[in-house]
């Protein structure tokens, strides 16, 4: 690191932001230009930490202070959040915020529009569900003036709501000039009015003046949305407990995060701070109702809860034979030997394949050697034999070579099922060898081009995601052609057919970055860069992807006038048809590292 | 200064940042995190609608695994989820009431010329609002597989005109007079579905408000492996050099303790009623930054008059002690006070407590310290559960890989050439890169050399042996 003291060079960023994790290459950059520090010493800073209610050490360091580095922009960001973040506060609870420190937001020339629409429509009237969205947003730009009527205008948008308020900004766009700052953030408001549960979403175009803290000028509302539900209470209730029969705290495994056992079990046996852990849904007794299979990290037993004829669950995992204690990321109910009851592929590294004896209890029949650790799997009859066959998507821990896209991954296999619990590596014999050294996290078979015979895409991370057009048996990598390489962080594959055209399209979950996005559209960002590196960089914090299918083979990238970009940092999404009107809705799992410092980095 | 920009250097750049990252995680910064899960609406437009708050999905936890199902039966579907965060799973049920009508089919097979899941047959429902498709599929998502049975929502009118299958052998039945409101399975040549019937007498499912309390920090940590301590100097209260070594006649409490930590107090009383072979190591003193010095220790034991040795820990020692945690655990949390190190007679370390241990555990951790390796698996894991072997030990490299990152570079090359370390391990070769690079940072250019090209050998050998 010594001699990279310099600011680093545009090529540099330009490869460390290629990389699949927008928000990794800032601290890239960070990192290159801190001077090496030596590494910080816990007990030095521990001041009184006594177990169980002592003081925590800071743990702030250089690589968390954009000041620091001349990333202009990112230190404003931090600034605005922070004035932002003011305004969450008051909306979500007035009391806590005084109107004083709510008018200092505002400069004093401060000219502003309603942040409400006055007029809407209703674009969708279901059960229980309806839609409404601004008709026009011309109002009036300066029907707010000075701090008093910035004050007035927030007052206008809280005024309707009664109760349980939650507010959030992302701020996703920030040009910093010489006079003033122009930013961009979504806002999402949602709460209880008088007709009940509400929820709004609009984008703040705003500028702000360049002082110390920056303050409102400008602002108006673009793109107003509001939902609300009809019902009394919201769609999805947690019933957990009630499947369970028991509080959820009182299960030492269900009630206990993550961290809380990769501080206590050893790394060795398989933990890790990911928690990549999924969950497979079969009939593993064959009395028709559906069993849920848990995977755990490593020195946790998996979990297997049989469903009983009530509607609850018990716990069956050691009498099943299927509690193992390898860390595991997914697995499969396949009924592998056509025999009609649901057999079990554990997806640890390596996979344990095993027998279901017709009543859920399983043995052991084969494994199939790993590569780095495997993530998702797929199965579908792929030589059209008549049984099922397993595709098993890798990652690994290594660091991503090149690093603007990535083809130093672990390969994914498709085990061709020979009967009698022996399986057959056929992944390079029928052309799934190609670009196959990526960092896959999800794959997904779909019949997207309605020839009668299963195709395969594959999500990557770093990197571009495959599209193996199935013709005969024999797979050819089309992603390009097709327009879903989606060149993002892919987390996540699910196909439906969401407007009816008879041609099966596709969703593909990634990270949405609002640091990212800041960051791309910085005129400073590597002025060299061209329009489609630029586009390419845009396309990595852009957030979920939604691809249109057509007879034509081709997708058209449609994510954005759907408006199903914003998925956060987005894990397991589906298409599934929540309110039954006939059209398939998207459900995106968010969330990355929740930890006890509730600081993000 | 434009810089000739090799992969090399920027992979280089991306893992130190991405270390940097993980450590600062594993010292318990959070990362996107409490981000809420996200519903669309389809609309049945070109722009979807974000319903993630009125549809009660928006939970903050850090999700990974979602599936589909229709648990209770009543025609709409539900959900399970699978999360990093507590609570695990969350049950999510769909209340979507009677006015919308729906469909859903359960296929299966012949199991001759297609798999008897009938993954992969295609769904097409023909109604007066338009087609619906749908695939059967055994894994979607992320790391999630959901129900087999396929869910078709009618809207409001409900009709339904035909439903067309081609099954995963390319063969297609179609049929017709379908019930709205019904759950049908479907057998491959059978002519007509056959209405399922979901059982009766279902627990109502009640919507409740899952708490998780905050765990205690304090924690036990029994360790199945057993590795040995580099070497522990340490100063008596008189001044004196003196080793953590010297106590090994019978398996020792090494005990951090400090005059100002009130749980210390207790604990070191206990301990000493109980009779227990403690060697208290006190950190008053520890630095500048210290509240307290060696004479508030030394008054300290004056004062309450224990039986036991003790002495005051360096910053060394305490940072030796920080890498050997390191070396079997994720987590760079600092150290609460009290904390210590159960070491069997050979310089193991057999337990370690973060907190305060009570006479009565560490009594029962001694009692087992020589258990065989198969009952030190199952005493260091919470839950049973069927191992596929167990992994093999490599705390000896990952504890020289900690002391190397906190420069105690001496001691760890002390540390290599006393103990037996797995040279065949991809990790040895690790081990001489990262001290490699350590030692050329410190000036130590020659031996730095030494270590890169001995580490190079090793990876090629390694490499070419597979």
């Amino acid at each position: 690191m010594r001699g990279k003291g310099e600011r680093a060079s545009g090529r540099t960023t330009r490869l460390a932001l290629q990389a699949g994790g927008l928000i990794l290459a800032l601290v890239v950059v960070w990192a290159l230009l801190r001077t090496p520090a030596g590494p910080a010493v816990a007990l030095a800073n521990t001041a009184a930490s006594a177990v169980d209610g002592g003081a925590q050490p800071s743990t702030d360091l250089l690589v968390d202070d954009p000041e620091v580095e001349g990333w202009e922009s990112e230190a404003i960001s931090e600034r605005i959040d922070a004035q932002l973040a003011k305004i969450v506060r008051w909306l979500e609870e007035p009391a806590r915020v005084a109107v004083g420190e709510l008018e200092n937001l505002a400069a004093p020339g401060f000219r502003g529009a309603a942040l409400r629409p006055e007029s809407v429509g209703t674009v969708f009237d279901g059960e229980p569900f309806r839609i409404e969205r601004a008709e026009a947003l011309e109002s009036d730009p300066g029907r707010h003036q000075e701090r008093a009527g910035f004050v007035a205008a927030l007052k206008e948008l809280r005024q309707p709501y009664l109760a349980n308020v939650h507010a959030k900004f992302k701020l996703y766009r920030i040009e910093v000039g010489e006079a003033s700052i122009v930013t961009r953030q979504y806002l999402s408001i949602d709460g209880r009015d008088s007709e009940g549960q509400v929820e709004e979403h609009t984008t703040w175009a705003s500028s702000w003046t360049r002082t110390e803290p920056p303050r409102l000028e400008n602002l108006v509302i673009e793109d107003y949305e509001r939902a609300r539900t009809a019902a009394a209470g919201p769609l999805f209730a947690d019933t957990t407990e009630s499947i369970l029969g028991y509080p959820i705290a009182s299960d030492y495994l269900l009630g206990r995060d993550l961290p809380y056992w990769y501080q206590r079990i050893e790394m060795r046996f398989g933990q890790s701070p990911l928690g990549y852990h999924g969950v497979s849904l079969g009939d593993v007794n064959g009395d028709g109702l559906e069993d849920l299979y848990l995977a755990n990290p490593g020195g946790l037993p998996n979990r297997l809860y049989v469903q009983n004829p009530d509607g609850t669950v018990t716990e069956s995992s050691a009498a099943a034979g299927v509690d193992w204690m390898t860390r595991t990321m997914s697995s499969l109910f396949v009924d592998l030997d056509n025999d009609g009851d649901q057999d079990l592929v554990v997806g640890s590294t390596p996979q344990i394949v095993m027998e279901n004896d017709g009543s859920g209890r399983f043995r052991g029949r084969q494994t199939l050697p790993g590569n780095a650790f495997a993530t998702s799997m797929a199965a579908a009859d792929a030589d059209g034999d008549g049984d099922l066959d397993l595709y098993i998507c890798n990652y690994s821990s290594a660091g991503p070579v090149p690093i603007h896209d990535a083809n130093n991954g672990p390969p994914n296999t498709l085990w061709r099922n020979d009967g009698d619990w022996r399986f057959t590596d056929i992944t390079d014999e029928v052309g799934l060898d190609q670009g196959n050294s990526r960092f896959s996290f999800a794959a997904a078979w779909e019949d997207y081009d309605n020839d009668g015979d299963l195709d395969l895409y594959v999500a990557n991370d770093y990197g571009r995601n495959n599209l193996y057009k199935n013709d005969g048996g024999r797979f050819r990598d089309v992603a390009g052609e097709a327009g879903v390489e989606d060149i993002s962080a892919g987390m996540s594959v699910t196909f439906g057919d969401y407007d009816h055209d008879g041609w099966m399209d596709l969703y593909v979950s990634n990270m949405f970055s609002s640091a990212g996005n800041r960051i791309t559209y910085q005129r400073q960002f590597n002025p060299a860069a061209g329009a489609e590196d630029r586009t390419e960089f845009q396309r990595h914090a852009k957030g979920n992807s939604l691809f249109k299918g057509g007879p034509d083979g081709r997708f058209t990238d449609v994510s954005v006038e759907a408006g199903v970009t914003m998925g956060r940092w987005a894990w397991a999404s589906l298409f599934v048809d929540i309110d039954n009107n006939g059209f398939e809705d998207l459900i995106i799992a968010n969330g990355n590292l929740t930890n006890e410092n509730s600081k993000d980095l | 200064m434009e810089e000739a920009v090799s992969n090399q250097d920027a992979l280089e750049s991306y893992t130190d940042a991405v270390m940097e990252m993980g450590r600062l995680i594993l010292e318990g910064r959070s990362f996107s995190g409490r981000e809420r899960h996200c519903a669309y609406l389809n609309t049945g437009a070109a722009r979807f609608a974000n319903i993630s708050a009125v549809s009660g999905l928006d939970f903050p936890d850090d999700g990974r695994g979602m599936v589909t199902t229709d648990w209770d039966f009543d025609g709409d579907v539900d959900l399970w989820v699978s999360n990093r965060t507590a609570p695990r799973l969350r049950f999510l049920r769909n209340d979507t009431g009677a006015g919308n009508r729906f469909l859903a089919f359960r296929l299966t097979g012949n199991g001759t010329s297609s798999n008897r899941d009938a993954i992969g047959a295609r769904l097409t429902l023909a109604t007066d609002a338009g087609a619906q498709m749908r695939t059967l599929k055994a894994g979607e998502g992320f790391l999630s597989q959901s129900s087999r049975w396929l869910h078709f929502g009618l809207g409001r009118q409900g009709s339904v005109r035909s439903l067309v299958v081609r099954w995963p052998d390319g063969s297609e039945q179609t049929f017709s007079d379908l019930e709205p409101d019904t759950f049908y399975e479907i057998e491959q040549g059978e002519s007509a579905p056959t209405v399922y019937t979901p059982p009766r007498d279902r627990i109502e499912l009640v919507p409740s408000e899952v708490e998780i309390p905050a765990s205690t920090q304090a924690m036990r940590l029994r360790l199945a492996a057993r590795t040995p301590l580099p070497r522990l100097p340490y100063r008596d209260l008189e001044g004196r050099e003196r080793n953590v070594r010297e106590h090994l006649d019978k398996p020792l409490l090494l005990n951090l303790w400090a005059s100002w930590c009130l749980p210390c107090r207790t604990e070191l009383a206990e301990l000493d009623g109980a009779g227990a072979h403690v060697l208290a190591l006190s950190l008053d003193g520890l630095n500048e930054h210290s509240p307290t010095t060696y004479d508030d220790a030394r008054q300290f034991l004056r004062t309450y008059g224990y039986g036991f040795e003790a002495g005051f820990a360096d910053l060394k020692l305490v940072q030796i002690l920080q890498a050997y945690h390191q070396a079997f655990f994720l987590d760079r949390r600092p150290f609460p006070v009290p904390t210590s190190f159960l070491i069997d007679t050979d310089g193991n370390v057999a337990a370690i407590y973060r907190g305060p241990v009570t006479a009565a555990a560490l009594a029962d951790d001694i009692a087992h310290i020589n258990d065989d390796p198969e009952d030190r698996l199952a005493r260091a894991v919470p839950f049973g559960g069927r191992w596929a072997g167990e992994p093999p030990n490599v705390a000896p490299l990952e504890l020289a890989r900690a002391m190397i990152a906190e420069d105690l570079l001496t001691e760890t090359i002390q540390y290599l050439e006393e103990f037996e370390t797995d040279r065949e391990s991809p990790l040895w070769p690790q081990v001489l890169m990262e001290l490699s690079m350590r030692l050329r940072r410190n000036g130590m250019i020659e031996q730095a050399e030494v270590m890169a090209g001995a580490a190079r050998r090793l990876r090629s050998r390694q490499s070419t042996s597979q």
